[in-house]
Order: C-alpha cells, then structure tokens, then sequence
C-alpha cells in the first residue's frame, strides 16, 4: 500500500517536468531530424509545404566549401582551445586549491568574472580593444616594450582573425571551468598528500597521480561541456564579424543563420532545411563526443 | 643533503613566486581591459584614435547619449524577467521530478535518468528551430512567455540531472522520519527534502541564471521586437548602432553602462556565488 | 523569505503578461531599418511626431530594428503580426518582402498636399521608380522610394587641392595619376573596410566586361577568364604603388570610414551615405566630393556605369490602414519632410517638390541625371553568398599585397 502510494506521488513528480520535456524538447528535436530531409523555404512553411529532398541537404553541405571551412574551425577550436582552457584551468585550480596562498578567494573571484559578463561586451572588448591595429592594447603593449614588428601585425586579418578569436575565446572560458576544478579538488581529502609528501612525491607527482584521477568525473563533464560550448559557438564569431561571415571566423550556427534568415549584404535564397541538417549535424558530432568520452572514461575509471 | 635541501627551498620559492607572478598578470590584464574600457568610454572617439584618452576631458556625453536613446532599462527588466522566471519554473518543475527520480523506486528510474544525461549532449538548437516554427503557425513569436518555456525546455535536463545526485545524498533517515509523523509525501517533499536539497537547488539556479542571463541566440530569433529584447540582445544592437554612427566612445559606454550593474551585483554576490559553486560541484 | 519569494514571482510574471494599451487612436505600426542612434532614424521620428500633431486620430509605433531588420522582419510578416509599413533598400524590400507588399500603382498616380498639385509618381525621381519596377516580378510598383543614393568614390577635396589634382579623374591612368600625386603628400589614397572592400574589385571586372560577366563569374566560377586576372594585376599594382592604405588588412568595419574621416586617407569606394555615417568625426567642415569609378582602358562600360538605388518605405498587403499609411509615406517623402530627412541625415532628397541638394553630396547633382547602366550592390561580386566570405578574404589579401594577382586566381580556383 505504501509503496504504492510511493509510486503514484513520484509519477505525479515527474509528470510536470516530462510533460514539458518530451513537448517542448523531445518532439522539436525529432521535428528538426525530419525537417532536415527537405527543402523547407522559410522557416516557418507549415508542414504541408515542405518538399521532401532526401540527404540532398546533407549532399550540399558537405559540398559546400564554406561549411566544412566552419566545421573545421570549430573543430580546432575544440581541439586546440580545449587544450589551452584545460590547461590552464586546471593548473590554476590547483594552485588555488592546494597552495597557500595569499588573496585566493580574491583571484578566483576575478578570474570567474568573465564567465558573468555578456560574451557581447566580452567580444566587443577583445576586437575593438584588445586587437584593435590603431589604439588596442597590443599595439600599445608591443610599442612599449620595443617590438615593432609584433606592433604592427594586423590581428583582425583574414590569416590572424581566428587565432585571435581562438585566444579570445579560450581565456574568456578559463574562469568557469577553473571554478568547476576547484570544486572537484576541494573534496579530495587532504590526507592523500600529506602521505603521498612523507613518500617523497613532488608536486607533478601529486598532481597527475592523485589530482587528476579524483576529479576525473569533473573533467568529464566538462569536456562534454566545453564540446556542446565550442561546437555551437556564435556570438564570438558574429561580433569578430558583424556585417557578413567570413572564413576565418565562420561557425556552423553563424552558417546556420545565415541560411535561415538570409544574408547581410545581399537580397538571398533561404532553405530552413538545410538548417535543420546543420542542427543534426551538430547534435550529432556532440552526442559522438559525448558518448565517447564516457567510453573513454569509464574504462580510465576502473 | 643539505645542499639538496637548499635547492628545493629556491625551487619552492621560484613556484611559489611564479603563482602569484602569473595570477597577477592575469587578473591585470581584466583590470587593464576594463580599465580601459571605462576610460575611453568618458573620452571622445578622436581622442581614443589618438591614442590620448581623456585628452578634451571627462565628458558624460556618451551615457547621457547611450541612456537616452536606448531603452537600456528595458533591456534589464527583460533579462531580470526571463532569467528569474525560467529559474524558478525550473526549480518548481526540476526539483520534484529530480527527487522522485533519484529516490523513488518507480522502475522507469533509470531509463528516465538515461535520457536525461543524453539529452544534455544535444544542442539547444536543434529544438529553436521547430519552436520558432511552431510559433510562428500559433502566432506566439514575439512574446515573452514562449521564449521563457524555451529557456525552461533547454535546461531541464541538466537541471533534473544536476539535482539527482544531491537528493541521492540527503541520508534515508529524514524520509523515514517524516512518514512515521504521518507526512504526505508531498508534505514531505517541499517541508523536508526540498530544504535539505537547497544549497543544490541554489548551485544550479546560480548555472541556470548567468547562462540564461548571456544567452544570446534563441533570444535573437525569438525577441525581434525592441521591446522584449533582453540585454545580450539589446546590447549587440546598441554596439551595432554605435558603430554605424562611427561612435566609438558611444560604443565602449554602452559596454560599460551593461557591465558596471552586472559587475556590481557579482561582487556583492561574488563569496556566495563562488562557495556555492564550489560546494556543489558536480560529484556525480 | 518564502512570502518575499512568492510575491516576487508574481510581479515578475504580472510584468511578463503585460499588454498593450488600447485607445480609439488607428494605430500604424512601423519597423524601422535605422537605429533609434542614427541620424536618419532621429530625423524618420520627427517628421512621424509631426504627422500624427496633425493627425491626432493617428498614433504610430516605431519599432527600431537597425539593419538587423533584415533578418527580424520576415519571420514577424510570417508570424502574422502587426507591421503596417517598413523600410529598407529597394532592390531588398521588392524582390525579398514583396510577397508581403501592397501594389502601389493606383496610389502613386494620386495628387497629394505636398505634391505641388501633381499625381505623386510625376514629383518622385523617376529612375528610381523604374528601378523598383524592374526588380519586382510583374513589374508593379511595391515600395517607395526616398534617400536616393549612388556607389561611388567618396573623397577628401582639401586632400585633391593640396594634392594639385584639378579635376577629379574619370579613366584608370588620370585615377591613377591622382593617386601618385596624394600619395606624394604622405597620404595612403584609398582606405576601404573588411566587408566592403569586394565593390573595388567587383567594380573594375564590371568596367573592363559588364557587370552580367561579373555575376557569371561568381556564380559560376569563370575564374580562368583573362579579364580576372588583368583586373587582380590592375590592383595589385596599385596596391604595390603604395596607393591602399596598408591599414585594410585589418580594418573592421567602421575602422575604414574613420581613416577617410580623419584625413588618414582620401577616397572610399561606397554609398553616398558615408559623410553622414563618419559626420561626428569628420566633422561639418569637412570638404566632401565624389566621382564615379573610373573607366579602364578596353572595358565595355562607361563612367556612369555603377549602382545606384534608394532606400524605400513598403506597406503591408495586410494593413487595415491602406491609405493612412501611404499618405503618412508622402509626408516623408514630399515637402518639407523630404528636405528635413535630407538635411538631418545629410542624405539627398527623393521628390523634385524639394529644391535643397545637401552641401556634402554636392557633386552628386550632375551624376543622378546621367546615370547608366545598373550595377547589382559591389559590381554583382557578391551574389554567390555561398563565395562571398571566400572572396571577400583574398580581396582583403590582395589589396594589402599579402597575395599576388596570380595567387589571387589560384585562391579562388580552388
């Protein structure tokens, strides 16, 4: 009686919640899959007037040379912004974890902070501040201490462009996933170093033989994070670009957009469809990453 | 061995130097650029060309102008609306479901909890689409509601999953307790296990609101109307506006005018913000 | 807490239902392609104030979407809400919203208070018409035009004077001679921005072979084509005398503008609507001038050969106020609000009720009534959007000499 009573409260429970889910997540998700086999002329055509075009979508997306250009910026922005944000992250919550430092909490909070402000602003400042050829910050900095040559380079050029936004975007994500570390570290009882200390193990020791195994569900998590993250990355590309894309700085989504709600500078055909294979692509290449590495883990785990 | 023991003491003080050295640098370039920002903000666009910020003096010009003709206030009330509200629609739907999930023994337990944490691979996008289409058909577009049960429909899966693994550390023995006093479960659920489970529900509220607070997309395609703009929105159309006016000074205080409240708040908040964080980490 | 909690919540979810007001007013709903920031955005919101002091049974909702409108305004048309009228360029208004528009034919043909006594097509330049009807399908009217422009060089006359250079160049060799003797001044001639940069190419394809051929090319790669190649080295050249600022390789928009208005450099390749866009730096004093892309040698197109349009107002099919709206359309482009709009934007004004010709596009005044052949937005080399962002990057590497003519073709061959 009891358990059963048990029962019907945790289905009243969860009914809210799922009612939503399956609405208003689930079903778009599989509205977006099979919306991806037509030819869709705005986004919203009713059903009726879909045109059913098989992969075709699919077939010219990889045909096109300026979307696999922003696949293959994604990918090393996951790749090479993955390891630099990892890095750097997880040295800096180390160091503030584990060392004595003065001014901890002071650091951590700063170095959180772009996490809080608006990627708009943050982008904003890093291309019209940080690399900007006439007053920014380089610029300066580099004609301060003597280096004409790095003074001048042009950071906002079609070959410097996604370097730039690469290093912008990875130190602007530091601060968020340092504090993520620092909460995995903070539970990992002290006593494991102390007696790894009276056996000798140096600091790179203990790092990499009792930090990084103990927080590994964290890191896992946030390297699917990081994917969902920098596979769908947006705003950074548009204000790095704000009139039309470019190569350097095109994303998928960015494409996405485009193709949906037509183009900057120029009267353009539009196919919903073809963002809706985008959308799949995407999901595709994050749930791959997803289920990877907790393949990847899980094994490492044990 | 003395001489071994002497070299680990200048060892330990070059890293112990280096720590603060590369914090240091770090946190000074976010002063730096912000710095700046603010700076060029009360100078005039020539003189930030010449590179002589203040040079023609402190001038509020740029605020005033940014103020009057942008409905920066609307755009705060919008992001206060949206972000507050899907917080606690998440939490007043989140929570329950998270609970009966992880302590309730229903049998779908484990398939629901899969698809959950497989939901939380897939992209936000690949639901905007269809919902905009939808309505579209409805004639929602343009209205708050229907951007706030996207916010809401976006995050539950990371909310249910983050709040699973804290109801499943709350000890059995407060449940138990509640039942033999003759508690309803859902007496039991909001006068117990809801408190218990706070400094979770508190930790992905926090997640939720700054993520929902900078989303940028789905408010892009779904709050075209000036209105109903929230700040990350209205923020890239004042910049935009800004830069077709060639106003750069303009520019950098609307940057600032959005920045300064949002800084504000974060220091205020910034130990509670950060401890939580910390706290609740993800432990799954 | 939980009191302070609960009536928080409702505020906050009373505020996110609120509702529009209702009075007995007509209520036009307007979406505007300017920013509430812009000048012509401030000067479109005077002139709608005075209309609806003078219509007080009128009230009309501005919405300020900026160039953003372009992506907002369809999915809203599809979404069926309110939008009684909107503005944006002509070719886009016509041939993207025109499925949404109401004919204006009969309305045009109408005398109005503003139009000297006149049917209101005999008052409004009359290219500009025709242009519109060209780009709609049956070859109706479905947008208005108003702030008439022309794409072509906009430049420093002080710089020209000081320069020697008498009369502004009309063939690439005297374009080329004006260039050396700014250049001799210590001034890099031409700036341009990121985006923009493709008209400089765009233009001198169309000059030497059409803009037809232009067209073809992007869409259908004829990169091989020896007019490609010679246009590439035509620039490249240029860009090898020194004669482009280095600054456009990293120029983002509006950086290029700034340099022009800062007198960092001499002619920009663009819209006549760039005094008004850098007029808070450059200045009122600034000596403005234009002249149109100069002809080369063995092209099959003349100087007056370029783009040339308008922005344009395009009513609703839908709307309930047909004739409100329209006459609300004559008010901003008739009388004394087409001059005002002119004068506050330092735009031009699109009716011949008005005598005013803006002092900065001075030179602007002989080139409307010549005006040649229409050139698509850059010379057509942008309308493969699929290769735009391709050709955009080398044109930005060609024209800061990172690449040469020869690179160029094989960069876009690829």
């Amino acid at each position: 009686m009891y358990k059963k009573y048990r029962k019907i409260t945790a289905i009243i429970f969860v009914f809210p919640a799922l009612i939503v889910f399956l609405i208003a997540f689930l079903y778009p998700v599989f509205r977006t899959g099979i919306m991806s086999l037509f030819y869709v002329e705005t986004i919203s055509d009713s059903i009726f007037n879909w045109k059913f075009v098989g992969i075709d979508n699919f077939v010219f997306l990889f045909k096109s040379n300026l979307f696999l250009k922003s696949l293959k910026n994604v990918f090393i922005i996951w790749l090479i912004g993955g390891l630099i944000v990892f890095s750097i992250s997880l040295s800096f919550a180390s160091i503030l974890t584990f060392s004595n430092m003065k001014l901890k909490s002071f650091f951590k909070t700063l170095i959180y902070l772009p996490n809080i402000i608006s990627s708009v602003a943050l982008a904003t400042m890093w291309i019209y501040y940080f690399y900007q050829p006439d007053y920014g910050f380089l610029k300066s900095f580099f004609t301060l201490v003597g280096l004409p040559q790095l003074a001048n380079i042009k950071w906002a050029s079609p070959d410097y462009i996604f370097m730039s936004m690469l290093i912008a975007y990875s130190f602007s994500n530091v601060g968020y996933f340092m504090v993520m570390f620092c909460a995995s570290m903070e539970s990992i009882p002290s006593a494991l170093y102390d007696s790894a200390s009276i056996d000798g193990a140096n600091s790179f020791d203990k790092f990499f033989k009792i930090t990084i195994p103990l927080i590994l569900n964290a890191i896992k998590s946030a390297i699917v994070i990081w994917s969902i993250e920098a596979f769908g990355m947006f705003v950074w590309s548009q204000i790095f670009s704000p009139l039309d894309p470019e190569p350097g700085t095109i994303t998928p989504k960015i494409y996405m957009y485009f193709q949906l709600f037509g183009s900057n500078l120029i009267v353009s055909e539009r196919n919903a469809g073809l963002g809706a294979s985008i959308c799949v692509i995407l999901s595709v290449i994050a749930l791959f990453s997803f289920l990877l590495v907790n393949l990847f883990f899980r094994d490492n785990n044990k | 061995m003395l001489n071994r023991l002497g070299k680990k003491i200048i060892i330990d003080k070059f890293f112990f130097i280096m720590k603060y050295i590369i914090m240091s640098t770090w946190c000074l370039l976010i002063f730096i650029c912000i710095g700046w920002i603010f700076l060029a903000s009360l100078s005039t666009t020539s003189d930030i060309f010449d590179g002589k910020l203040l040079n023609s003096g402190v001038n509020f010009k740029n605020y005033y102008k940014a103020f009057v003709n942008n409905r920066v206030g609307i755009y705060f009330l919008n992001s206060i609306i949206y972000s507050s509200v899907s917080v606690i629609g998440l939490v007043l739907l989140c929570s329950p479901a998270a609970y009966a999930i992880a302590r309730i023994d229903f049998k779908l337990n484990d398939i629901l909890k899969r698809i959950f944490v497989l939901a939380m691979g897939v992209p936000g996008i690949m639901i905007v689409i269809p919902l905009f289409g939808i309505a579209a058909t409805l004639k929602l577009i343009n209205n708050r509601f229907i951007l706030i049960l996207v916010y809401i429909a976006m995050h539950i899966p990371f909310t249910i999953f983050f709040l699973i693994s804290f109801f499943k550390n709350i000890p059995h023995t407060f449940e138990e307790a509640a039942t033999i006093d003759g508690c309803s479960p859902f007496r039991a659920f909001w006068n117990i296990m809801f408190p218990l489970a706070s400094p979770g529900i508190v930790t992905v509220s926090i997640f939720n609101f700054i993520s929902i607070w900078n989303e940028y997309f789905t408010a892009l395609i779904f709050a075209s109307k000036t209105n109903l703009r929230p700040l990350s929105i209205g923020l890239f159309s004042m910049i935009q506006s800004m830069k077709y006016t060639n106003d750069f000074s303009g520019m950098f205080a609307t940057v600032i005018i959005v920045l300064l409240p949002t800084i504000f708040i974060y220091i205020i908040l910034s130990k509670k913000i950060i401890s939580n964080i910390t706290a609740g980490g993800i432990n799954e | 807490m939980k009191k302070i909690f609960i009536i928080f919540s409702a505020f906050i979810f009373l505020l996110s239902c609120s509702g529009g007001s209702d009075t007995n007013k007509k209520k036009i709903v307007y979406w505007s392609m300017w920013n509430e920031t812009e000048s012509q955005g401030q000067a479109v919101k005077a002139a709608i104030e005075d209309y609806m002091s003078k219509h007080p049974d009128i009230e009309v909702e501005i919405n300020f979407n900026g160039r953003e409108i372009r992506k907002t305004l369809q999915p809203a048309l599809d979404n069926g809400q309110t939008i009684d009228f909107w503005d944006e360029n002509i070719e886009r208004t016509t041939k993207n919203w025109g499925k949404y528009a109401l004919k204006l034919d009969d309305y045009i043909t109408n005398v109005y208070d503003t139009t000297d006594g006149k049917p209101y097509e005999d008052v409004i330049i009359k290219s500009l018409l025709d242009l519109g009807r060209s780009f709609s399908e049956d070859g109706s009217l479905y947008a208005v035009p108003y702030q008439p422009f022309v794409f072509l060089f906009n430049y420093n006359k002080k710089i020209f004077r000081e320069a020697g250079i008498e009369k502004v160049p009309e063939t690439w060799q005297e374009f080329k001679d004006a260039c050396a003797k700014i250049k001799a001044l210590g001034i890099p001639p031409i700036t341009d921005d990121d985006a923009e940069i493709n008209a400089l190419l765009g233009y001198h394809i169309a000059k030497y072979k059409g803009t037809e051929f232009v067209q073809q090319l992007v869409t259908e790669g004829l990169w091989d084509d020896p007019i490609v190649l010679k246009a590439a080295q035509d620039w490249q050249e240029m860009v090898e005398l020194g004669y482009v600022s280095p600054k456009v390789a990293g120029n983002k928009f509006p950086a290029g503008r700034h340099e022009l208005a800062r007198g960092e450099a001499a002619m920009f390749l663009n819209g006549t609507w760039v005094p008004n866009f850098v007029m808070e730096t450059a200045g009122e004093d600034f000596e403005w001038g234009q002249f149109p892309y100069p002809t080369v040698e063995g092209g099959t197109d003349g100087l007056y050969d370029m783009h040339y349009g308008s922005q344009s107002f395009q009513i609703n099919k839908d709307t309930k106020y047909p004739k409100e709206v329209f006459d609300l359309i004559v008010h901003l482009t008739t009388g004394k609000w087409d001059e005002e709009i002119a004068k506050r934007s330092y735009a031009l004004p699109v009716s011949s009720t008005t005598t005013y010709w803006t002092k900065q596009l001075e030179d602007t005044k002989e080139i409307f009534p010549r005006l040649g052949k229409y050139y698509p937005l850059d010379g057509g080399i942008d309308v493969n959007t699929e290769k735009t962002p391709i050709i955009n990057a080398n044109v930005i590497k060609l024209m800061s000499g990172q690449i040469t003519a020869e690179e160029f073709i094989a960069e876009m061959k690829k």
